[in-house]
């Protein structure tokens, strides 16, 4: 994120709110845990670029945060991280425009930190993590909304039986049936090692669908439970990890798993196939057949 | 894995036969050779004769294309009424004309009895990437809703009907298939349908154009992919594909008695030239992967008695020529029990056997060739080459 607040400027603009720590930075956000209304909550606050002030066009960060909202307001879902009490509001922190608002604040490690400590996860996280996605992808589909960011850093671990797992960042978000956020038509959002190939090709907007979901979460899945990314392999260059996504079918989540149930890990496998028409799609019979096992 | 009786012009005692023996678990009725009234009366014979057979009937809408065409023959068609020309732009803009064909046609099914509703649909020629593709798509997104809305009750497939050329444009076929695997409103199955037609109509499956390595692989994707998504595959036509396709995940296979019935061809519609003789009767050779004449079977006992399929219906052909009855029986018993015995829950395990019965044809042709059957050897080895190839094919597209 560019021009992160004063720490003192922002406190200074958000009088009410006890700020207690910073705790992450994304893209275009900053994160802090804060007191707010009394609670404990996550602040945002999210940087908006300053427009050429000839231009009528509304800046691309605004009109995200504002698509990150009405989602996590349309979503009910308990594996979905909860809108806080402060709702979205306009600040100048000194030079610089930023949106503020808050989410629920959420104790727990995410799963990179937990994959990068070299932490196992047994069979039942694993399916537990998989049944969260699932869910949450399920309210995302019928709300017609592709999160197109899940990935390790953006799923919480909690010590909740309710809630084990919740996924956070709604931020690039892709609506069907509406207008692209993102002026560039070619511009491809996501974290690489994290998209499906659809992504990458030609009128993606035209190939992407929910199945896009079901591919990273699965991906996630399969590095929490093995500890290895596919297509990373210990390089990080981006050409690399591209042609792996694009060629390289991975080895079978249960040659590193084998104390695995042989139908889970034929589930992950299946669900990470380059083609979506070979990923199964029928949310409601994966659940069935997750909690079954 | 199923499979039915594709049904055509002469079927004497055939079905009833083949449903009295346990051979066949329905029959795909064509309204071709059918009116309204007689499909009705075998629908109720052939439920007499086992009452838990099923008994669809093949709207053959993608023939309404040779509606008013001088060399056209569409026999008792144009008696059935959900069977009306009907131009692509109107079906592409109005879709209540759609929602009309649909429900006639599911009238029609149900009105003669019909176990399961099979949607009319057109036909997709050369591309996945066209008018009729979309076209295509809007009938199989709307099958079951309407279905519903009649209050059916029944299973119901749409069919996608589609030229072996459209097929092995894999990008343009993989995409139709997201499409398909990703509707709002999915129909039970698909009735699967891959035209070719071959070289010569009374050649039959091996030496037709659905014979390609990217065509039978294609077609096998389309049954996985399907399966998957928990949307069951019933492959009309299929013949000796039958168990390539339930390998890859297919709900049933389909065959008949006439070489026009074992592979699927838009020529079927069109008036060929007239004469020629009676086809031979042939013995379908689970040995040789391959229909041989029966001179040609005598022949090869002989030398190599074990040549025989070592199933009850071989008896038809001991000392004597069968009747055309037994000859279509011999044929679904041996698509059958190779079927049963090839397809596995294992996907990987069912395509090794598949693999291990065409090596085993290739050392019975080399065999045949040794012992001096040199007639036909090296087409016979190549196209259990392009069945070996097809194999291959699909397990590179399904990423397996």
């Amino acid at each position: 994120m560019e021009f992160k607040p004063d720490s003192e400027l922002l406190k200074k603009a958000l009088p009410d709110i006890e700020i207690i720590r910073f705790v992450a930075m994304g893209g275009y956000k900053a994160v802090y845990e804060a007191i707010i209304n009394g609670k404990k909550e996550a602040l945002k606050v999210a940087y908006i670029p300053r427009e050429d002030d000839r231009s009528e066009e509304v800046p691309d960060t605004l009109l995200r945060i504002k698509r990150e909202v009405e989602s996590l307001n349309q979503c009910k879902c308990p594996y979905l991280v909860r809108l806080g009490s402060l709702k979205p509001q306009w600040h100048i922190i000194g030079f610089h425009n930023y949106i503020v608002y808050s989410e629920e604040f959420l104790e727990g490690k995410s799963l990179a930190e937990l994959i990068k400590s070299g932490f196992k996860p047994t069979f039942d996280q694993c399916r537990k993590l998989l049944l969260c996605f699932l869910y949450v992808i399920k309210e995302l589909k019928m709300n017609k909304l592709i999160h197109r960011d899940i990935k390790p850093a953006n799923v919480l671990a909690l010590d909740d039986p309710d809630r084990p797992y919740v996924v956070l960042d709604l931020g690039i978000a892709f609506k069907l049936d509406s207008t692209a956020i993102t002026r560039d038509p070619n511009a491809v959002l996501g974290t690489l090692p994290y998209m499906p190939p659809e992504t990458f090709t030609e009128n993606f907007h035209q190939q992407i669908d929910f199945r896009s979901d079901l591919y990273s979460a699965a991906l996630t899945t399969y590095e929490y439970a093995s500890g290895t990314h596919p297509f990373i392999q210990g390089q990080r260059s981006d050409p690399f990890i591209l042609q792996r996504i694009l060629k390289i079918t991975p080895s079978s989540l249960y040659s590193h798993r084998p104390d695995f149930p042989g139908s889970f890990c034929q589930m992950i496998d299946q669900l990470i196939k380059k083609i979506p028409a070979l990923r199964p799609s029928n949310i409601d019979d994966l659940i069935k057949k997750l909690e079954a096992l | 894995m199923k499979l039915y009786a594709q049904c055509g012009h002469a079927p004497a005692d055939k079905i009833n036969r083949g449903i009295e023996l346990g051979l066949v678990d329905g029959a795909i009725l064509s309204p071709r050779y059918l009116t309204p009234d007689n499909a009705s009366q075998i629908a109720s014979e052939l439920k007499q004769i086992k009452s838990h057979i099923d008994v669809l009937l093949d709207p053959e809408f993608y023939a309404t294309r040779y509606v008013g065409t001088p060399n056209a023959q569409l026999r008792y068609l144009e008696e059935w009424p959900y069977f009306i020309d009907t131009k692509r732009t109107d079906l592409l803009i109005n879709s209540h004309l759609v929602d009309e064909i649909l429900q006639n046609s599911f009238n029609a099914q149900k009105d003669i009895g019909c176990t399961q509703l099979i949607a009319p649909n057109i036909y997709i020629g050369n591309s996945f990437d066209s008018i009729d593709a979309a076209i295509a798509i809007s009938f199989i997104n709307k099958a079951k809703p309407v279905a519903e809305r009649m209050q059916a009750n029944l299973p119901v497939y749409a069919t996608v009907a589609a030229h072996r050329d459209a097929i092995i444009h894999h990008n343009n076929f993989i995409s139709f298939l997201s499409t398909l695997t990703a509707l709002e409103f999915p129909p039970d199955g698909i009735y699967s349908l891959v035209g070719g037609g071959s070289a010569d109509e009374r050649a039959g499956t091996v030496r037709s154009e659905v014979i390609s390595p990217d065509v039978i692989a294609g077609w096998m994707l389309l049954n996985h992919s399907l399966s998957l998504n928990g949307i069951r595959v019933i492959n009309g036509f299929s013949d000796i594909l039958t168990p390539f396709l339930g390998a890859a995940g297919g709900y049933a296979g389909a065959t008949g008695w006439w070489s026009n019935l074992q592979v699927f061809s838009m020529g079927r519609y069109i008036k060929g030239p007239a004469g020629g003789q009676s086809p031979l009767l042939k013995y379908l050779c689970l040995k040789l992967l391959n229909r041989i004449s029966v001179n040609s079977l005598k022949a090869y006992i002989e030398l190599i008695p074990d040549i025989l399929n070592s199933l009850p219906t071989d008896a038809y052909y001991n000392g004597r020529e069968p009747s055309r009855t037994e000859e279509a029986l011999q044929s679904w018993e041996a698509i059958k029990f190779m079927t049963d015995n090839t397809i596995s829950n294992n996907i990987g395990e069912s395509l090794e056997r598949l693999e291990n019965r065409i090596v085993t044809a290739e050392s019975y042709y080399r065999r045949l060739n040794e012992l001096g059957f040199s007639e036909g050897f090296e087409s016979n080895i190549e196209y259990l080459q392009c069945l070996k190839d097809s194999l291959m094919a699909f397990e590179r597209l399904a990423e397996l």
